[in-house]
């Protein structure tokens, strides 16, 4: 077993360290105040952020008759907000899209999963009256949330088959499986992610507890909720494909203190599903 | 051309005894070609008795077929549609063109909310064969009518319409604010590095260009439709929301030559005398700058021959 566990700290350890830029973007744009001139000086230093987002502006996906040149007059022409939003999350996106490869899991189906939880997360923190300014990040936790499981896919690919195949056969959840034939779950391995990375309270917070989200830190006891919620509903209803075949019902408790229902989360599927088409195309755009 | 106005009001709308003279529908507009050919902007609730002057006026004669162009999707431009009631004529074809955002599709905006909690009627019902295609940035012709489409600036994709016929020209510009440059709201141009200064030009540099744009759009417009939901002292309050005001309205029409401006897409908060005092204010300012051309609010009915 310990050559599982060094197959892991190694496939960490190659991580490369999430670029500053990423988490400047992240930071500044949680600020309500932020000023168009501050977000484009973050973005204009980093030429791969500043390509991905003119490539996602000047994509059919706006249908612009003339091509944008610069952040500068995407921001006069599309307005503050929409291009804070476009670079955010091409900033986060076009990391963790980096660190995918093929493995055990559907890659397609597992991004989809994510996107899908990260949509749905997004959405209850809303429909629960969430500051708007809060509300990216609730899509980025989401997003997030099963990051250990892309190293665990890398790293140990022939296992980790065997651990998805378990939870499949036994309809146990895949945390379970992960812990009696590995000895570490994804939450452990993304444990030493969040400390290499530096993520804000929230997103770590939302990673390392969205399978045991009332033993969470209380500031940060909404997001955690609502990404264990959306995680759970996304894997009820097949939305991607997580591994996960033996999810946990949602908890009624964390319903209570979000003030929604599962009825709720139901009669937004159609919009949930338009969401994630949406934001898949920030997925195709590397 | 006639062009008659169904709906004149934003945001939301505002019947009531103090408001019977401009109307409090929401956003509609009627244009007819010289053979009466019809083309209708968008869909607020002003949609609602356009359609029954239809449903009386062209319905009898032949089956309808109507085309509806939407500035946007914002709710008060779009909210009168399940109220229309040629949609629920089996023999009527109707195509409604207008710009989304992001991957959305129109006919989901339109009619995918047909929910039972909001409508008491179903989508089912609606017989007519209706048809939505996505706008964006274009020229394109419908019948006779000449049109070209352009972007303005409002938080949602918003389109602008320049529609020509016989040589005569209507053009609408709302909802839609002045382009500014964002990029200077705290700074003094004259203490700005090297770096803030090249990153203000260049800002300055687009919103000028923008603004060349939207001018052109209006070029020599027979009647300009505009966006005047404030005056400018409100205005400064309100940057980035989306809408004008009456001086920067008139100085729009002034510099691209108009020959008749309707003030557009009043606020809710006025009553028929606020309005009557935009208009007296607007003239004013007019003559202040030498424009001569016809300047008038926008009221419900009111009919234009172009
Ligand atoms: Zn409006
Ligand atoms: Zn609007």
């Amino acid at each position: 077993m310990s050559s599982i566990h060094d197959l892991v700290s190694k496939e960490i350890d190659k991580l490369p360290p999430l670029p500053n830029t990423v988490m400047k973007v992240v930071e500044l744009c949680k600020d309500p105040n932020l000023k168009p001139r501050d977000l484009n000086k973050v973005i204009s230093f980093d030429p791969v952020l500043t390509g991905k987002a003119l490539k996602l502006i000047n994509s059919a996906y706006y249908a612009l008759t003339e091509k944008v040149s610069s952040i500068v007059r995407a921001i006069i022409m599309l307005g503050f907000n929409t291009v804070k939003n476009l670079a955010l999350t091409t900033a986060v996106l076009g990391q963790v899209e980096k660190m995918g490869s093929i493995g055990a899991l559907d890659m397609e189906g597992f991004w989809r999963h994510c996107l899908g939880v990260g949509v749905l997360a997004k959405k209850i923190a809303a429909a629960t009256g969430e500051d708007p300014k809060n509300i990216e990040e609730y899509f980025i936790a989401g997003l997030l949330h099963d990051i250990g499981k892309i190293v665990l896919n890398k790293a140990i690919s022939e296992d980790y088959l065997q651990v998805i195949k378990k939870s499949d056969m036994e309809e146990k959840p895949l945390i379970e499986c992960e812990k009696e034939l590995l000895t570490i779950d994804h939450i452990d391995v993304a444990r030493n992610i969040c400390s290499k990375w530096n993520l804000s309270d929230d997103l770590e917070q939302a990673i390392l507890f969205h399978h045991n989200p009332l033993e969470c830190n209380d500031k940060s006891r909404k997001v955690v909720y609502c990404v264990n919620v959306a995680n759970i509903w996304c894997n009820q209803n097949s939305i991607g494909f997580s591994g996960n075949m033996g999810p946990k019902e949602i908890d009624k408790k964390i319903l209570n203190f979000l003030g929604i229902s599962e009825a709720d989360i139901y009669n937004w599927e159609n919009e949930i599903e338009k969401r994630i088409r949406d934001a898949s195309v920030f997925l195709k755009i590397s | 051309m006639k062009l008659r106005f169904w709906g004149v009001r934003g945001s939301i709308p505002t019947p009531g005894d103090t408001t019977v003279k401009y109307g409090g529908n929401t956003t509609c507009l009627e244009i007819r070609g010289d053979n009466d050919e019809l083309l209708i902007i968008d869909a607020g609730t002003g949609i609602k008795p356009l359609g029954d002057f239809i449903m009386k006026y062209d319905a009898p004669h032949n089956p309808l077929d109507i085309e509806i162009l939407l500035s946007h999707t914002h709710w008060d431009h779009i909210q009168g549609f399940p109220f229309f009631a040629p949609a629920y004529l089996a023999s009527s074809k109707i195509t409604v063109y207008g710009p989304v955002n992001f991957s959305e599709k129109l006919e989901d905006i339109l009619i995918g909310d047909f929910n039972m909690k909001y409508f008491p009627i179903r989508l089912q019902e609606l017989r007519a064969k209706i048809e939505f295609k996505e706008l964006q940035e274009s020229t394109f012709k419908i019948g006779k009518f000449n049109i070209s489409s352009t972007y303005l600036n409002h938080p949602i994709l918003d389109l602008g319409y320049r529609i020509e016929y016989n040589g005569k020209i209507i053009v609408t510009m709302f909802d839609t604010e002045p382009y500014r440059n964002t990029f200077a709201d705290d700074l003094d141009v004259d203490d700005m590095d090297e770096f803030d200064r090249q990153v203000f030009e260049e800002a300055q540099d687009e919103v000028n260009k923008r603004i060349a744009k939207q001018k052109e759009h209006a070029q020599d417009a027979d009647i300009l439709i505009y966006d005047s939901q404030y005056k400018e002292d409100e205005y400064n309050t309100k940057l980035g929301w989306g809408h004008s005001y009456i001086e920067y309205a008139v100085r729009s029409a002034s510099e691209a030559n108009v020959k008749k401006l309707a003030l557009f897409h009043h606020d809710p908060m006025r009553n028929d005398r606020s309005v009557d005092e935009f208009q007296n204010s607007a003239i004013k300012f007019a003559k202040s700058i030498g424009f001569e051309s016809e300047i008038f609010c926008a009221r419900e009915r009111l009919e234009v021959v172009i």
